[in-house]
């Protein structure tokens, strides 16, 4: 084993992985913040994240089929027959209708805001260990994403890209303690910021903080987006608040809120390219 | 080199990477797309099988693509786990080599040891301050089903390349 060091097949092992420490670096400091290789690789397996996509909606389908079948099973073939067929076509109609209400939910935003660009996505890879409910994302630099676009759901946010490539971008959500928004309370016009941390990630909470210690908002108040910092437009929802904490140092209270979105149920989303008063910032935070 | 040799080289490693990519697209695309009740490791025990196989050279390069393409979809920063994989997949042949049998048993043991390698590299670079109870949390409900899925699926997976590698062996031309 000893000899395995000395051989040359060792030494092209150390450059490659030289080469991918090296990768490592220039994705640290990249403005896409991923690596050469990884940006090579999306653009080949782009075709197929597609085709898993349209494989799983096909067995969710089939699932459904399936479920109704084992139910009615007592029942005549004929009718079992029918029963699943009348399944497949509410679940297509549950998802139309779900995607018929984010588009609604979409003019409506694109009405109130004409200065907004938007690019339709979808959902084509999750990190299924990620507590903080990041994706990825079928659009990248060629549909016009560039890193920190904000990502929506309806008039709702969901979060920011962190990476992209030609294709492909990452999300990060809201529960990510790396993305951080500048927020107002609708009632009182108070304002915050949101931030998270692991233990909230688990339970699918942020904070909003920076709340005066007395503070006039109470459960129930709607947090949106500022705008201020320019990385997020004015006015997209973010969550509604659960209760008001006081901080450990007691001269400032937060608020616990509930984000709008169950961002594991998400399969479609809109990325903002380009709103009125956005900075050129490199920073993923407000 | 006789020709029937390298072509039978070929297709056996082309086979293994086409396995790759589809253990890739069900790890990181349809089950979680599908909403699966655990995450499931199914890339570990796959290259952890191949690299008992194809030893520590060819199995160091399926270690890379196997975490370049694990890199798209991870929230780790990317290119840690084309480097760790490689890593792993290299360790694993070389072990095969030169210190232990190549026999499920010891592939059920280097898997586990990968996922649980794996486990700890995710739990200290997930972003921001992990409390001890959020970590107990994360063990319990995202790594230790991990594992166990795993260490599952090793079993078909390892008989699937050994049956690959024994039906496309070198030696028997």
């Amino acid at each position: 084993m000893r000899n395995f060091f000395t051989t040359k097949k060792f030494r092209v092992m150390l450059s490659v992985w030289t080469a991918l420490l090296l990768g490592i670096f220039v994705a640290a400091v990249s403005d896409s913040g991923s690596t050469p290789f990884s940006s090579a690789l999306s653009f080949i397996m782009s075709p197929l994240h597609n085709a898993a996509v349209r494989f799983a909606d096909t067995f969710g389908d089939f699932n459904a089929k399936f479920t109704s079948s084992k139910t009615y099973a007592d029942e005549a073939a004929s009718l079992q027959e029918e029963i699943a067929e009348l399944r497949s076509q509410l679940v297509d109609y549950e998802k139309s209708l779900h995607k018929l209400h984010a588009y609604e939910e979409f003019l409506e935003v694109k009405e109130k805001n004409p200065d907004f660009s938007f690019v339709p996505a979808e959902i084509i890879l999750r990190d299924s260990t990620d507590i903080y409910g990041s994706f990825t994302l079928n659009r990248g630099t060629a549909d016009g994403v560039i890193l920190n676009c904000p990502v929506i759901y309806g008039d709702s946010l969901v979060g920011i890209v962190k990476t992209v490539t030609a294709d492909t971008c990452t999300v990060y959500t809201l529960l990510h303690p790396e993305v951080s928004a500048g927020a107002y309370e609708i009632h009182t016009r108070e304002n915050c910021f949101t931030s998270a941390n692991t233990e909230y990630s688990l339970n699918g909470i942020i904070k909003a903080e920076g709340l005066s210690k007395n503070t006039p908002v109470v459960s129930g108040g709607i947090i949106c987006t500022s705008g201020i910092g320019g990385i997020f437009p004015k006015d997209l929802i973010i969550g509604t608040v659960k209760e008001i904490e006081i901080n450990e140092t007691q001269l400032a209270a937060y608020a616990v809120i509930e984000p709008v979105n169950d961002y594991s149920l998400l399969t479609d989303v809109f990325i903002i390219t380009d709103f009125e008063g956005k900075a050129q910032t490199e920073s993923g935070n407000e | 080199m006789n020709k029937r040799v390298h072509t039978r080289r070929i297709v056996r490693r082309l086979i293994f990477v086409l396995m790759i990519i589809t253990a890739y697209i069900i790890q990181c695309s349809v089950l979680p797309l599908l909403n699966a009740p655990v995450p499931v490791f199914i890339l570990i025990p796959l290259l952890i099988s191949v690299a008992m196989f194809e030893k520590e050279f060819s199995g160091f390069f399926f270690g890379v693509l196997t975490g370049a393409l694990w890199d798209t979809a991870a929230s780790l920063p990317d290119g840690i786990l084309a480097l760790t994989m490689s890593f792993f997949a290299g360790f694993t042949g070389l072990m095969s080599r030169y210190i232990i049998r190549n026999t499920l048993l010891n592939t059920l043991i280097l898997s586990l040891a990968g996922c649980i390698a794996y486990s700890a590299m995710s739990l200290i670079l997930v972003p921001g301050s992990l409390s001890a109870a959020a970590a107990e949390e994360l063990i319990k409900t995202v790594y230790i089903p991990g594992c166990a899925s795993a260490l599952a699926l090793a079993i078909p997976v390892y008989f699937t390349v050994r049956a690959i590698a024994m039906r496309l062996r070198e030696e028997t031309v």
